[in-house]
């Protein structure tokens, strides 16, 4: 039989009489990555850690391949867990932190596992060094190969890259993804960072206030949002209806009772597009955000190469996210 | 709810664990302190409350009481106001050599009290009282408040000076402020040391002048006036368990509230032109107080009849000093076992992180009974262990163990607290993410929290071996006349008449204070960062 992974049957966590959790329900199959994604306070890492067992359950329960988990303890789990900030030992060596979970195996084996690990997460020769003397990159990359030495059923990730600086950031998603994939890991990864999200996981699911509102793989996520709330979390901020949609050049049709959303890569410059009216540009990183005026008078922005002179520019709808009114 | 059944077995592990020294302590510390505190509402044949009412209307009394608050008040200011001070210029400064005065202004917290009561002997002895007191406790609010001061963000006090306030408006408004929780909470210890002096008073008061301690003393032992005794613990106990309160209260808010960096990034180096005045003000009082006293003592002890002499050494190491100082380890080691064991015990149970409420409660609640005998005086155990163990089924009177035991009991509380912190630093997702990788409970501890723990082992070690060595007021009652300890020893030299027995009490304090200040020195290079309240 087929081991059906990781099942979160309406689990409810409360702190005192707050509600952080409210009837969560979600599933992974065994060796897929799921994302939680929601603002800080959306009670995503509430509900990682109640999976886990480290947060009792108001409600609800968790099971493993259809075993439900509430009698097993924290220890028990076989669950992997990589925090924010690491949380290495710091009376250890790299080698010590990364054997920690290894009981089983013999010295010679543990050596073997540890340097296999070191190596996977790109840090091999690392075993001596203390964790003070690590960057915040490496321990999180040590954090990571210490979850994953006594290969756990599933590894559950606390926003672990929030604390470090984008670029190292988007480097470290990226190995993460590779990482998962190459281990067959079922995963879930806490985050509030949409681009992480996307790059490490199968599946997104969108919290926001304890609430699960929406579970679907990256890409249908983003062209079909299941509701404004959602949409507006992934960037589009702006709805139109079909009218003022294909008066914008877009070419693809909406259902009664659905808007189109606009995010910031939705509109492009085209010559033979529609001129809009030029209110207000800045500066971003490496390109310039115009804001326009659409013809049924709400704004939306696009982005430019170069600053404009002309009060207006020329604009088409190439995409957008076809959301309930 | 099997959930909570299953967490059953561990809380009720350590709640066996909390029964190894809260045994020990019921039994010796407070059956006796009980037994004598209802000796004094008891004339033999019932019960009464007519000791207490004469007591509350004799004027001796009010007198003891009277000049306790008075004396451990202004000890406590002369101690804030120097202490704020020395606490920026030792911590909130760079400068080399800092770390060797920081450990040196320790020093005087665990010398003797017998030893400083008679480095402070002079013409005056109210002004001798309330300079000891100083002297004992400038380093617990150097320490308390540098240790917050050292790692507050400098970015307040330049966010003030940018809005244009000059320095003594940021000290005023900002820097003070931010330091109130510790100034609070040192300020409280300070007054509690105090106020429970019995050495010092003892010493310098020479009977003409009493604290509620020294009083304590007097009723029970010279006159044997028990209710009087019993009254005036009451009153201690109530005093001290105020202070003890307000102290953690204050340090739990202290703790929550302020933005804390690592020390190295808020100290600035020692600045000439911007800090001689404080600078000047620490080196004064670290020479006058600390330095002077002591050498003072060492060269009286070495002085007689305008003479330099070597006389007060050679009698004593002819006479009884080795056999006390041996007397006096042999004592210390077997307190220092004892209070370490429970200690351990003691701190690893109250540094549980209970997830409920009336769990976190009842913690604090054990905790605050394990500080207790902080402040009861000593003399009461001392005398509660004459009248309690002195009968089967323990009649422990004649036994040797009495003493360590107490000394013990005395310590218990100095241990707890030095390493309590270091438990307390662990980040709570330490012991997460070792469950996380498998370990249980018993694992992570051994591997987490142990290691931590151990960190303060040498410094509590250190403390517990000062403590008994300098222990008088319990070890006072209990010493056996032919095997005195050394603060006994030098007590009755210091009490005999004649030039010699004064010459040899001299010779014997400045013995003891090197003896204390070593073991002090050695304990001090094994501090842990977090263990910074006395």
């Amino acid at each position: 039989m087929v081991n059906s992974g990781l099942g979160v049957e309406h689990v409810s966590i409360r702190y005192g009489t707050t509600l952080a959790v409210d009837d969560a329900s979600l599933d992974v199959a065994p060796g897929r990555v799921l994302a939680l994604l929601g603002a800080s306070g959306s009670g995503k890492s509430s509900l990682l850690r109640g999976i886990v067992g480290l947060e009792p359950l108001a409600s609800g329960r968790v099971t493993w391949d259809g075993e439900d988990l509430a009698g097993v303890r924290v220890h028990k789990r076989r669950f992997g867990l990589v925090f924010q900030d690491g949380q290495l030992f710091p009376t250890m060596t790299v080698e010590r932190n990364v054997a920690y979970g290894l009981g089983a195996l013999d010295r010679l084996g543990r050596r073997r596992r540890v340097d296999e690990l070191l190596e996977l997460v790109g840090l091999p020769g690392y075993g001596a060094r203390r964790p003070s003397e690590l960057s915040g990159g490496e321990a999180q990359r040590v954090a990571l190969a210490r979850a994953l030495a006594p290969k756990p059923r599933a590894i559950f990730l606390d926003e672990p890259l929030s604390a470090l600086d984008t670029g190292l950031k988007r480097r470290l998603a990226a190995d993460l993804s590779r990482i998962l994939k190459e281990t067959g890991t079922t995963a879930v990864h806490v985050t509030h960072d949409q681009e992480e999200a996307f790059t490490v996981a199968d599946s997104v699911a969108i919290m926001d206030a304890g609430r699960i509102l929406q579970r679907e793989a990256p890409d249908e996520l983003w062209n079909r949002p299941s509701s404004k709330q959602v949409a507006a979390f992934l960037g589009f901020r702006t709805f139109v209806t079909a009218a003022t949609a294909s008066r914008l050049g877009w070419n693809g049709t909406l259902d009664v009772g659905e808007v189109l959303g606009i995010g910031p890569r939705s509109l492009a410059l085209d010559d033979r597009g529609v001129p809009v009216p030029v209110v207000e540009q800045h500066m971003n990183v490496d390109h310039f955000v115009l804001t326009v005026e659409l013809p049924d008078g709400q704004r939306a922005t696009v982005a430019a190469p170069t600053r404009t002179d002309s009060p207006t520019v020329a604009v088409r709808l190439t995409s957008g996210a076809i959301t309930p009114a | 709810m099997d959930r909570r059944a299953r967490r059953l077995p561990g809380a009720l592990l350590w709640v066996a664990v909390a029964a190894v020294p809260a045994t020990f302590l019921a039994i010796f510390f407070v059956w006796p302190a009980c037994a004598l505190v209802a000796r004094g509402f008891h004339n033999g044949t019932s019960w009464t409350l007519d000791g207490l009412l004469a007591v509350g209307r004799s004027e001796r009394t009010w007198r003891a009481l009277w000049f306790t608050l008075q004396t451990a008040s202004v000890a406590t200011l002369l101690c804030l106001a120097t202490g704020v001070v020395g606490a920026y210029v030792l911590y909130r400064l760079r400068f080399p050599g800092q770390q060797v005065l920081r450990g040196l202004i320790t020093v005087p917290f665990v010398l003797p009290t017998v030893v400083v009561g008679i480095a402070f002997s002079g013409p005056e002895p109210v002004v001798g009282i309330v300079l000891a007191m100083v002297f004992f406790n400038y380093s617990v609010v150097v320490r308390t408040v540098g240790a917050l001061w050292a790692r507050l963000d400098p970015r307040q006090t330049q966010a003030a000076a940018a809005l244009g306030a000059d320095g003594w408006r940021t000290a005023w408004t900002v820097t003070l402020p931010a330091l109130r929780p510790a100034i609070i909470s040192s300020a409280a210890l300070v007054f509690l040391f105090c106020a429970s002096g019995f050495g010092i008073v003892m010493t310098l008061g020479r009977g003409a002048h009493h604290t509620i301690e020294t009083e304590i003393w007097f009723q029970t032992t010279q006159v044997l006036n028990l209710s009087a005794a019993a009254a005036l613990s009451i009153a201690q106990v109530i005093v001290v368990t105020l202070c003890l309160w307000l102290t953690s209260a204050w340090q739990r808010r202290s703790q929550a509230a302020l933005r804390l960096l690592p020390e190295t990034t808020s100290t600035s180096r020692l600045d000439w032109g911007r800090d001689w005045a404080p600078v000047l003000v620490t080196v004064a009082i670290i020479v006058g107080l600390l330095v002077v006293p002591m050498a003072g003592l060492l060269v009286r002890s070495l002085r007689d009849a305008g003479d330099w002499t070597l006389d007060g050494y050679r009698s004593l190491f002819a006479g009884a000093l080795l056999e006390a100082t041996w007397t006096s380890l042999r004592t210390a080691v077997a307190a220092a076992a004892i209070a370490l064991t429970l200690g351990v015990l003691v701190a690893l149970v109250v540094s549980r992180r209970p997830a409920s409420a009336p769990g976190r409660r009842a913690l604090a609640t054990v905790e605050g009974a394990f500080m207790l005998p902080l402040g009861v005086s000593a003399v009461t155990v001392g005398f509660g262990y004459l009248i309690t163990l002195n009968r089967p089924p323990l009649d422990l009177r004649s036994s040797i163990v009495l003493v360590p035991i107490a000394q013990a009991v005395v310590a218990l509380p100095l241990v707890v607290r030095t390493l309590l912190p270091t438990l307390r630093a662990i980040d709570p997702r330490q012991l997460q993410a070792a469950a996380m990788l498998g370990a249980s409970p018993a694992r992570a501890l051994a591997t987490i929290e142990l290691p931590a723990l151990g960190r303060g082992i040498g410094l509590a070690l250190g403390f517990a071996l000062a403590t008994s060595l300098g222990e008088f007021g319990a070890t006072s009652f209990l010493a056996r006349p032919d095997r005195p300890t050394l603060p006994v020893l030098i007590f009755r030299l210091f009490s005999r008449p004649g030039g010699e027995n004064h010459q040899m009490a001299l010779a014997a304090s400045v013995w003891l204070a090197v003896l204390t200040a070593t073991v002090m020195v050695v304990a001090e290079r094994a501090r842990p960062r977090e263990v910074d309240s006395w």
